[in-house]
């Protein structure tokens, strides 16, 4: 008899599972700790969900760890920015800028894109001119000419532009690109001849990263250092650019590689831990509150007002969880928020059920009478006596539910209920699977996320468990 | 000065359902009357089911009567609410059977005893302290301050249940209900508990109702002695002469039925009351004892006999005593 | 000789340590006598009828000694063979609140008929009307057969349990607080059942209690235990009208009683930690007699009558 918690504690850390849980616990909380100092709260809806954003990351590329295990060097991503610039003046003003990049993989990139940021301009538009020098010493000329579009309508000079989003090329997608490089092909190399068209099937950079075989195949990379020229003609002396970028698409990126939109998914998925911790802390804390509350009164109080909270709560508990939360998400909106309400409205009533079994139990014991025969109030006698002998059992079913509440909004933003502006692993569970992540192979894409709930869920699992035997004395070992 | 309790044909039934839709009163109280004067410790014996634990809980009113009339002190209490009871809860205390859950184990003994003062509104701690300090001393639980802090796993049954002597003392009562309060406690230990609550008795002229099913602690504590059958009381009187020339029948087969210690016991047979006691949802016509009494007459069947004083200071309710004396309803019941 | 013990010591392991519940009992028993063992909660006198009839609990320790019934030595006996062969049929037990574990769902004519069932291999027809036979030896009506146990008084139910334990006919039971949850008058009337069938069936029985004054009324032996051990042991006459040990001595001064009037004794202090029981004699630290010599060593074995055994320095030699 009596709760010792120097005892509890002991039995609680005996076994390696409660360890491990804790642990577990201990490495979420700090993981959670980390991304609430370092990321903004609106890292959805300003981050996340803007594909500008993502837009110079390849898409759906693998880790880049994955390289330990291949032996074939899958090109690396490379953004080569540069804001200096050489002002030259040979009858028209120019600005040359200039990156190099060395090239050392054993396959072609994904893709490669050029941008400019922050152009002004007091008269025409300026044109830019990009020059690839490779290492072979041929030079493509004339890569991609862009013509800077004239502003819409009346205008005054200064026109400043491309401030908030550059201007971007994608030279894949480029049709002068296709022909600069079928002419560069005729040009350079006596016998090839491949046609615009043929360059746009097979994407350029085949070409520009490529050197022909014997008989005429572009199977080979050209390895080496490759040296690229931006010349800005401006037709004014204030004319301006801020800064140059030129993206060569590496196959693997960062630590959890890219989803289809070029998302970093070590950062959703880091974001993703707070928000778990987040939604299961709060629905189940609040979750456990009511149900304890109302199991206590009603357990203790009986008459009709057990009555009334025993049907409601056996009408709530018998009630299909998923379709009901479904249908009221559906209703009522795809907001974090509303989530969190439903899944505690409909979450209660289990464990009140519970609870006034116990306190049914507990109410019997002679010191309750004791108390009412000094004059103690029904409320002290709840507070007092009946809530610490319940607490335990609460606590644990506290912990036992953070992980339901978890994968109840997982399984709900896997079914595209979720809330769109919180990117959580559910979220990108979802996003993966609509993109058919599953049969194109894109593994990283789709076990992350999954493990992780996993092991999120585990881990309370785990505690819970550990707790066990000290909540509920006949389960506690003889040592 | 009134006496503090005064019973009047005091019915206390409580409800228990049988088969689907029937609920039946369980007579467990039905129709006791008596007084308890001032300073008086009256023994409650009888065997299970006989009433008198409803009859001690429904003094205090933690059950209400349902019909008959409950005086304390004068004041008649017997339909009061329990919102306008807060000044018997002061006056009237309770000690438990069972001394290993009539005390919180999740609560230190300080808590334990500081609750009654808070619940009263003793709002100064320190007064509380010195209130529960000098409970304990007075059940001489020592070293006082080392009990305080303890929690009630770590004492023994015998320390446990002056814990709860403490309690019922610490509002300083005029009337205790002590059930069955050593019943549960080691053979060895009885007695010395038994003798402090017969000391605390004295220091505060107390009234007790000293309720057990061990006739032979009886004499130990209490002056008075009344036997208690299927809701009725049967007999009541000074200690040693109910015990020594027991009046009742069913008295003088309990008595006869409990052993002292004597090797000679084992060559005789005892005499037994025969049968078993019948239930209180349906008790037999007549006097209840009837159907068990080797000494019933043909009116026993018929008429239940009430409880006269048949010489001073001495009742019982048998026709063997007084054969006019028929039981009769009282005024004053609840339909 | 019905039984005769030697020697015998059980132990358990617990979180705390390990508890010397039976530390080196002797008694013996003749058929149709019965024994009292007396003694207070956390004495070691239900170990020890669990250690007769090899009723185990998981966490036992040490059991060694030797139990001798009719002749025939019990303690090499294999756990199985026991079962077979002892249980109800040489020995069977009357638990403390035994009634309480008869089986609700089933009537309680079956549940007597199992021991013949199952131990005699008998069929269901023949055993019944043994059980009535044996139900009428108790003093139960024969429609009795036909109850469940919710339909029985406390009283009738510890008829039926004492009828389960008779029906094998072995020569000895073992009953253990067998009338704590019965009220007075019931208690009587078992009292006077257990008197008629040790006269006329001539059964030795032990009788465990912590009430002396309950065991006078059957024991023609008693043997008071303290601490895992038989402090004193002897006839009822001679344990009760002139105790030697003190533990005894106040034991029946602190007895409450009907029919006299004496000022009644206490023992101060509580039973001692079987895990780390007291240094010599257990009882010295409660003993209105101790002497130096009782904390140093433990109390030799005296015989200060013919026929009465004392564990305890006041009767013994000190130079032994």
């Amino acid at each position: 008899m009596g709760f010792n918690t120097r005892d509890a504690l002991s039995e609680f850390w005996a076994s390696t599972i409660s360890k491990l849980g804790v642990a577990l616990i201990i490495l979420l909380f700090a993981i959670s700790a980390y991304v609430l100092i370092s990321y903004p709260t609106n890292f959805g809806t300003q981050f996340w969900n803007r594909p500008q954003h993502w837009a110079d990351n390849p898409k759906s590329v693998p880790p880049t760890w994955v390289q330990y295990f291949t032996s074939v060097q899958k090109p690396k991503h490379q953004i080569l920015e540069t804001d200096f610039y050489t002002e030259r003046n040979r009858g028209i003003r120019t600005l040359e800028f200039t990156v190099s990049f060395n090239y050392r993989a054993d396959e072609l990139p994904q893709f490669t894109s050029f941008s400019i940021s922050k152009l002004t301009h007091w008269a025409d538009p300026p044109i830019i001119r990009l020059n690839l020098e490779r290492p072979d010493g041929k030079k493509i000329e004339d890569l991609l000419v862009i013509p800077i579009p004239y502003p819409s309508g009346n205008y005054t000079p200064p026109i400043v532009k491309y401030v908030e989003s550059p201007y971007r090329v994608f030279l894949p997608g480029s049709s002068a690109v296709h022909n600069a490089i079928s002419s560069f092909l005729r040009k350079e190399f006596d016998n090839i001849a491949v046609t615009p068209l043929e360059v746009a099937a097979s994407g350029p950079e085949k070409y520009i990263f490529g050197v022909p075989d014997s008989e005429g195949s572009f199977k080979d990379i050209l390895k080496g250092r490759y040296e690229l020229e931006v010349v800005v003609e401006t037709f004014d002396d204030r004319d301006t650019v801020e800064s140059v970028k030129f993206v060569v698409g590496g196959k693997v990126y960062g630590f959890m590689g890219t989803d289809v939109l070029g998302r970093d998914l070590s950062v959703g998925l880091l974001f993703g831990f707070p928000v778990a911790l987040f939604i299961g802390f709060i629905t189940s804390t609040i979750t456990t509150v009511i149900g304890a509350v109302m199991g206590i009164t009603s357990g203790y109080m009986g008459g009709k007002l057990d009555t009334l909270i025993q049907r409601i709560s056996d009408i709530l508990n018998n009630l299909p969880q998923l379709p009901i939360l479904i249908f009221l998400v559906f209703i009522l909106g795809q907001n974090i928020w509303n989530i969190i309400g439903v899944l505690i409205f409909f979450g209660w009533s289990g464990l009140t059920i519970l609870i006034r079994s116990m306190v049914l139990q507990a109410k019997e014991e002679q010191f309750i009478e004791a108390s009412v025969a000094v004059g103690a109030s029904s409320r002290w006698i709840m507070a007092r006596h009946i809530f610490p002998q319940v607490a335990p059992f609460i606590f644990t079913q506290m912990i036992f539910y953070t992980p339901a509440a978890i994968l109840a909004e997982a399984a709900l933003s896997f079914l595209g209920l979720g809330d769109p502006s919180l990117p959580t692993w559910g979220q990108i569970l979802e996003r993966g699977y609509r993109s058919g992540a599953i049969f194109l192979g894109y593994w990283w894409w789709i076990v992350p996320p999954g493990l992780l709930i996993v092991l999120t869920a585990l881990c309370f699992v785990f505690i819970a468990q550990g707790l066990e035997p000290v909540v509920n004395p006949r389960l506690r070992r003889m040592r | 000065m009134s006496d503090i309790l005064e019973l009047e044909n005091l019915r206390m039934y409580y409800y228990v359902r049988q088969g689907f839709f029937k609920t039946v009163p369980v007579k467990a109280v039905d129709g006791v009357s008596f007084k308890l004067p001032r300073g008086e410790i009256l023994a409650l014996v009888g065997e299970s089911g006989c009433g008198k634990t409803s009859l001690g809980r429904t003094t205090l009113r933690l059950l209400e009567p349902v019909g008959g009339k409950l005086l304390f002190n004068g004041k008649d209490i017997t339909h009061d609410k329990q919102k306008d009871l807060m000044w018997l809860r002061k006056q009237a205390q309770i000690i438990f059977q069972d001394p290993y859950s009539s005390i919180n184990p999740f609560m230190n003994i300080h808590q334990i005893l500081e609750e009654p003062l808070i619940i009263h509104k003793v709002e100064d701690p320190k007064a509380r302290e010195e209130m529960i300090h000098r409970s304990l001393e007075e059940v001489r639980l020592f070293p006082v301050e080392e009990i305080v802090r303890k929690y009630p796993h770590m004492l023994s049954g015998g320390q446990r249940q002056r814990v709860t002597f403490a309690r019922a003392l610490l509002l300083d009562p005029i009337y205790i209900v002590a059930d069955e309060p050593v019943s549960k406690i080691d053979a060895s230990s009885r007695v010395e508990l038994l003798r402090v609550l017969s000391n605390l008795q004295k220091i505060h002229n107390l009234s007790i109702l000293y309720i057990t099913h061990d006739i032979s602690t009886a004499k130990y504590v209490s002056n008075k002695l009344a036997v208690m059958y299927v809701g009725k009381m049967v007999e009541k009187g000074r200690v040693l002469k109910v015990t020594e020339e027991p009046m009742h029948p069913y008295t003088q087969g309990l008595i006869s039925s409990v052993p002292d210690p004597d090797p000679n016991n084992r060559h005789e047979f005892r005499s037994v009351i025969p049968g078993e006691p019948p239930n209180a949802i349906n008790p037999p016509t007549g006097c209840r004892f009837h159907t068990r009494c080797s000494h019933a007459m043909p009116i026993c069947k018929e008429k239940e006999p009430k409880l006269v004083e048949v010489e001073p200071d001495r009742f019982t309710a048998c026709f063997l005593y007084h054969k006019e004396s028929v039981e009769e309803e009282g005024p004053g019941e609840k339909s | 000789m019905l039984l005769q013990i030697s020697d015998l010591y059980m132990s358990y392991l617990t979180i705390r340590g390990e508890v010397r519940a039976v530390d080196g009992i002797n008694l013996s028993l003749e058929s149709g006598e019965a024994l009292g063992i007396v003694g207070e909660s956390g004495c070691g006198k239900t170990s020890l009828s669990l250690g007769i009839t090899r009723l185990l609990p998981e966490n036992v320790s040490t059991f060694k000694g030797s139990i001798v019934l009719q002749g025939q030595e019990l303690m090499g006996i294999p756990r199985d063979r026991f079962r077979r062969e002892v249980n109800w049929k040489k020995i069977s037990m009357v638990f403390q609140g035994a009634m309480n574990s008869l089986n609700p769902v089933v009537k309680v004519g079956p549940q007597v008929a199992e021991p013949l069932i199952i131990h005699m291999g008998m069929k269901k027809e023949h055993a019944k009307p043994k059980v009535i036979e044996i139900f009428e030896t108790v003093g139960l009506p024969e429609e009795t057969y036909d109850r469940y146990p919710h339909e029985l008084s406390g009283g009738m139910k510890q008829r039926v349990v004492i009828a389960m334990a008779l029906i094998l006919n072995p020569p000895l039971i073992i009953l253990d607080e067998p009338t704590s949850a019965l009220d007075v008058s019931i208690q009587a009337q078992t009292m006077n059942l257990l008197k008629r069938l040790k006269k006329e069936r001539h059964i030795g029985m032990i009788f465990i209690t912590h009430d002396i004054a309950l065991s006078s009324d059957i024991s023609d032996k008693m043997a008071v235990m303290y601490g895992g051990h038989i402090v004193e042991m002897g006839s009822a006459e001679q344990v009760i009208l002139s105790p030697k040990h003190p533990y005894t001595q106040k034991l029946l001064a602190s007895t409450p009683r009907l029919r006299s009037f004496s000022q009644p004794d206490f023992i101060p202090g509580a039973p001692p930690d079987l895990v780390n029981p007291p240094t010599g004699c257990n009882f010295h630290p409660r003993c209105h007699m101790a002497m130096d010599i009782c904390r140093e060593r433990d109390p030799p074995t005296c015989y200060p009558e013919e026929g009465q055994r004392v564990e305890c320095w006041l009767y013994g030699d000190k130079d032994e």
